[in-house]
């Protein structure tokens, strides 16, 4: 191993030997787990209303049984087209009281594709108020003619009428756990990072490090490599406990199923599996991007609880802000904010960054923008580290 | 081999902790002797290039304070000597190696030796936050060791030490002082006056007094403390 190795390897050791890290890393691990196991916390009783009008409760389920009970009859819906045969069906199905809503899935898929609660449609009607729903979506975006005109070619590889496939765990992850797991990633970084440069200061060893050889530039390379592999890790790791609890109950099914069966106003597309599998890409490099905001803040302020303190308040304080979309440009910029940008809503933006000619859509610019500016940041961190000396 | 200290000065606001000291240190062990707030551990930061002087330059053979080469050849043991409570004695020496940059093998026999050294061999393996003091200070003076370098820097070195280990590590220091340039700092004069062929002597920031002391000068302790009547600054 040479010298930049075994500083990687002291590194590592100094950052998971605090005691406040492993807390930090146990109790956000602790907190993925409760969010994935949520719903056996819940309890679910269904009611009726008799021929006089009485309300009566006809039954009730724990949460685990009903995830059962859903994930039985959503599976007994696997391959079916949402044409007008299955919308026949599920109209008889409800003219009907049953315990069980055994179309839940494509019941709330139509729900939202219209817009309405209960309307006869005709498939051809239902695709139809679909796409003018999607394309009132793009004026409320204020987009532009050429950038409808990109979603609008982009929505013909969507194949109508949609065919339904079972994708619970896919999407139980898409819609509950990214925006979770982003929070979580930053507060863990936040706690575990803010201290990898103060710290030095405050043990005093900074004296014997900045006069060695290898003092300066590799310390702060080894510091930094080991907080991006830290963000990264954190990222996979939370993710990992996701899939496996989710996979464990849902089944890994469904990855090919169509994002808008789940997400109906996207116009992306992609497949449930892919769209989460670009929200943990984005979540790796958000996790890379706010170690390095962290490491700078920790170096800059020379205080681990500040560096903290001002990571965790600016998630905070950002996800109370909202920016309307009439000020286009800011508020497009402000949606980059980590975490934010892991929403659903995300996919339902249809906005675009143009460069040298080529669109990029902002899920696509996320990471570029992240990784950029995670250089920017080790760059100015470096250039504070390497060249000044205590004043 | 020669440390060049030209009319260094450093600055804060309008007190001057260190006013325009030049000399010259050649091979030997230099003893600086001031009281607490003389500036002598300014100067000490300014030669180990962890602080920048306000003015006025230091340097080695050639190589400026600080620069990566002028790095390579120090050694250092702060007046607080700052330690990672969870590694092992033996883990933080094999650490500072690979910031010194020894390689790999050469770091692990230099550390078994300063372990030795340092009568350290039993506790290496334990966490440093359970060594005494004594024990603590014995490893900063291993770790400054560590490189062999030409300019080593002891600030107060002998702070927690017993008897027996101050009189055994005078005796490293002489010996060490025969090939290289040592800088010992301290205000307790029986550290240097049996060990330091050169003293220097610190007051408000000022070099006072530099060279030999020879018995015929009377007793160092005497003069010392003369300087220094009226009290602290």
């Amino acid at each position: 191993m040479n010298h930049f190795g075994i500083l990687v390897k002291y590194e590592w050791k100094k950052l998971l030997q605090k005691k406040l890290v492993r807390i930090a890393i146990l109790v956000v691990i602790l907190l993925q787990v409760f969010m994935n196991l949520s719903f056996l916390m819940q309890y679910y009783t269904s009611y009726r209303s008799d021929e006089d009008g009485n309300v009566i409760q006809t039954g009730g389920r724990s949460g685990y049984e009903k995830l059962m009970d859903d994930k039985e009859d959503a599976k007994a819906l696997e391959g079916r087209k949402v044409d007008d045969a299955m919308l026949e069906e599920m109209r008889q199905f409800y003219a009907e009281y049953s315990p069980r809503d055994k179309y839940a899935e494509i019941h709330s898929m139509v729900r939202a594709m219209s817009g309405e609660e209960s309307r006869e449609f005709t498939g051809e009607e239902l695709y139809g108020v679909w796409k003018d729903n999607i394309k009132t979506s793009f004026k409320s975006q204020l987009l532009s003619e050429k950038e409808i005109a990109y979603w609008e070619k982009k929505m013909e590889n969507i194949e109508t009428p949609f065919t339904y496939h079972y994708a619970m765990a896919w999407e139980t992850i898409l819609n509950n756990q990214c925006v979770g797991t982003g929070m979580l990633l930053v507060m863990l970084l936040a706690v575990c990072l803010s201290g990898i440069f103060a710290e030095e200061s405050r043990l005093k060893t900074s004296n014997l490090i900045l006069c060695a050889k290898n003092g300066k530039n590799p310390v702060y390379l080894a510091k930094a490599v080991v907080g991006m592999l830290f963000g990264f890790l954190g990222a996979f790791v939370l993710y990992v406990i996701s899939f496996a609890f989710q996979f464990y109950f849902l089944g890994t099914e469904g990855f090919h199923a169509i994002l808008q069966q789940d997400i109906v106003y996207s116009p992306y597309p992609i497949t449930i599996g892919q769209a989460v599998l670009i929200m943990f890409g984005i979540t790796v490099f958000i996790g890379v991007l706010e170690s390095m905001f962290a490491m700078v803040l920790s170096l800059g302020l020379n205080n681990n609880l500040a560096a903290m303190s001002v990571v965790v308040g600016l998630m905070m304080l950002t996800s109370f802000i909202y920016i309307p979309k009439r000020f286009r440009i800011l508020s497009w910029l402000w949606h980059f904010i980590p975490t934010g940008i892991l929403g659903t809503g995300e996919f339902y933006d249809g906005r675009l960054f143009q460069f040298l000619g080529i669109s990029i859509t902002n899920l696509g610019f996320a990471p570029i923008l992240y990784f950029v500016l995670s250089l920017v940041l080790f760059w100015v961190g470096r250039r504070k580290y390497v060249k000044v000396q205590k004043s | 081999m020669e440390l060049k200290i030209d009319r260094v000065t450093k600055q804060y606001g309008s007190k001057i902790a260190v006013d325009r000291i030049s000399l010259t240190l050649g091979r030997g062990v230099h003893g600086l002797l001031g009281e607490n707030g003389a500036g002598k551990t300014t100067f000490m930061r300014m030669i180990c290039g962890i602080l920048a002087p306000t003015g006025g330059s230091i340097s080695f053979d050639g190589m400026e304070a600080a620069t990566e080469g002028y790095r390579s050849v120090l050694g250092y043991l702060p007046q607080d000597f700052g330690y990672y409570p969870d590694f092992t004695g033996k883990d933080f020496l094999l650490y500072m190696a690979a910031l010194k940059g020894l390689p790999k093998r050469r770091a692990g026999e230099k550390a078994k030796e300063l372990i030795e050294m340092t009568a350290l061999k039993e506790a290496a393996g334990n966490k440093i936050k359970t060594y005494s003091g004594g024990m603590r200070q014995r490893l900063g003076i291993a770790q400054a060791l560590l490189n062999d370098p030409d300019i080593l820097v002891l600030d107060e070195p002998t702070a927690g030490l017993d008897p027996k280990e101050r009189v055994r590590f005078r005796e490293v220091i002489q010996e060490y002082g025969k090939k290289h340039i040592v800088l010992l700092s301290t205000h307790i004069v029986s550290d240097i006056e049996h060990v330091a062929g050169n003293i220097l002597m610190m007051k408000r920031g000022q070099l006072i007094y530099r060279g030999p002391w020879g018995e015929e000068k009377g007793d160092l302790e005497q003069f010392y403390l003369k300087q220094f009547e009226g009290g602290e600054e």
